[in-house]
């Protein structure tokens, strides 16, 4: 009897703890949600080789998260915001000009015919640069402006760092 | 009683016990499933580290924290015009708390649904407050652009980082709050939602805490 109680006595108070709420337990695991710091990441390359004191490209490759997409470079509306790189000023590193990639047209349920330009998935910027001999630290900056099918997130900015060997 | 019944007591007890832990436990695995279904394909929930003031459960719906129920938290804010405004001046009406931002796109699809329905039911007692979310320090002549250029005939309110905290940090826009005359929110939405969604929250509110 008392062995029996003693069991009873146990599973009633385990019960409390299967009926916790499922999405609280997930929401304080890592790892953390998808958020804007995550929508875009940059790819490559982490370091490159270029002839010194001449023109030359790199072509910087990103990817966009699965179900999200940013805004193009040319976003159909003033309002929103435009992928942008920034660039910081290095010693005898010049970046003089970035090319970015035609958007493509997107459109929110519910408002099929207000097209966006967007990208998703990879892209690439095509970054156009001049170096002195030497080893030099690109240090840029993608800006820009996630969302998924329904939601936005705020603008957000991810670090793009290269070692430019110029030789 | 005797020791024989006793023990059969106890038997049926640890029985139900028992079903109660695999009906809860089953009930915990569907939710876990709904939820991780959601983050494959990509929706858009907010960052825990943001939501630490919150103390509410998280919606299974949404990945919003769960505030149906309660009472709306209270709060005073600026319309961009300058009014101090607070959700206790709309006390006995239904409001809808309506985060957004100058560069949101899906916010924009739903602005010219929330001024109509909100033309709509105004004379039933009801009201949108419109709370920003750009970047703080937005030149409020900026605010006041956007709202002619859209046609927001609802306030427009400066939100801030403690506002938004006291709603779970509002990661994502848009995202919306429907509360009842009696102060409690009845319904959550984040992202955006379609027009007759937007009105049947908007009807449940009216319909709470109505005399």
């Amino acid at each position: 009897m008392f062995r029996s109680a003693r069991i009873l006595l146990c599973l009633l108070a385990m019960a409390p703890l299967a009926s916790q709420p499922a999405v609280s337990q997930v929401m304080k695991d890592p790892p953390l949600p998808l958020g804007a710091t995550d929508a875009v990441q940059f790819l490559a390359p982490t370091q490159i080789t270029i002839p010194a004191r001449h023109p030359a490209q790199i072509d910087l490759h990103f990817r966009i998260a699965d179900g999200f997409h940013i805004n193009s470079h040319n976003p159909t509306e003033k309002t929103l915001i435009p992928a942008r790189l920034a660039v910081v000023e290095a010693p005898g590193l010049n970046v003089t000009a970035v090319d970015f990639p035609l958007g493509t047209e997107y459109a929110f349920r519910f408002a099929p015919k207000e097209k966006l330009s967007v990208y998703t998935g990879e892209f690439v910027l095509r970054a156009h640069l001049t170096a002195q001999p030497g080893e030099h630290e690109l240090a840029a900056g993608l800006h820009y402006q996630a969302c998924d099918a329904s939601a936005c997130m705020p603008p957000h900015t991810i670090p793009v760092n290269i070692t430019v060997h110029a030789q | 009683m005797s020791p024989v019944k006793r023990n059969q007591w106890v038997i049926v007890l640890v029985i139900a016990a028992f079903a109660l832990m695999v009906w809860s436990g089953y009930a915990n695995y569907k939710r876990r499933k709904q939820y991780a279904q959601r983050q494959a394909q990509g929706t858009l929930v907010p960052e825990t580290a943001n939501n630490q003031s919150v103390q509410q459960d998280v919606s299974a719906d949404e990945g919003l924290p769960d505030l149906r129920g309660k009472h709306a938290p209270d709060f005073s804010l600026r319309t961009i015009e300058g009014k101090k405004v607070s959700l206790a001046d709309y006390r006995g009406k239904a409001v809808l708390i309506n985060f957004w931002a100058t560069w949101c796109a899906p916010c924009k699809i739903e602005m010219p649904w929330l001024v109509a329905l909100r033309t709509q039911y105004a004379p039933q007692g009801f009201e949108i407050l419109g709370v920003n979310a750009d970047e703080p320090g937005i030149p409020r002549s900026k605010l006041i652009k956007f709202g002619q250029e859209e046609g927001l005939t609802y306030p427009l309110l400066v939100g801030d980082d403690a506002m938004s905290r006291k709603y779970g940090g509002v990661e994502f826009l848009p995202t919306s709050f429907f509360v009842g005359r009696d102060g409690k929110v009845v319904d959550e939405t984040a992202g955006l939602h379609s027009k007759d969604e937007v009105e049947a929250s908007i009807k449940k509110a009216l319909a709470a805490g109505a005399k």
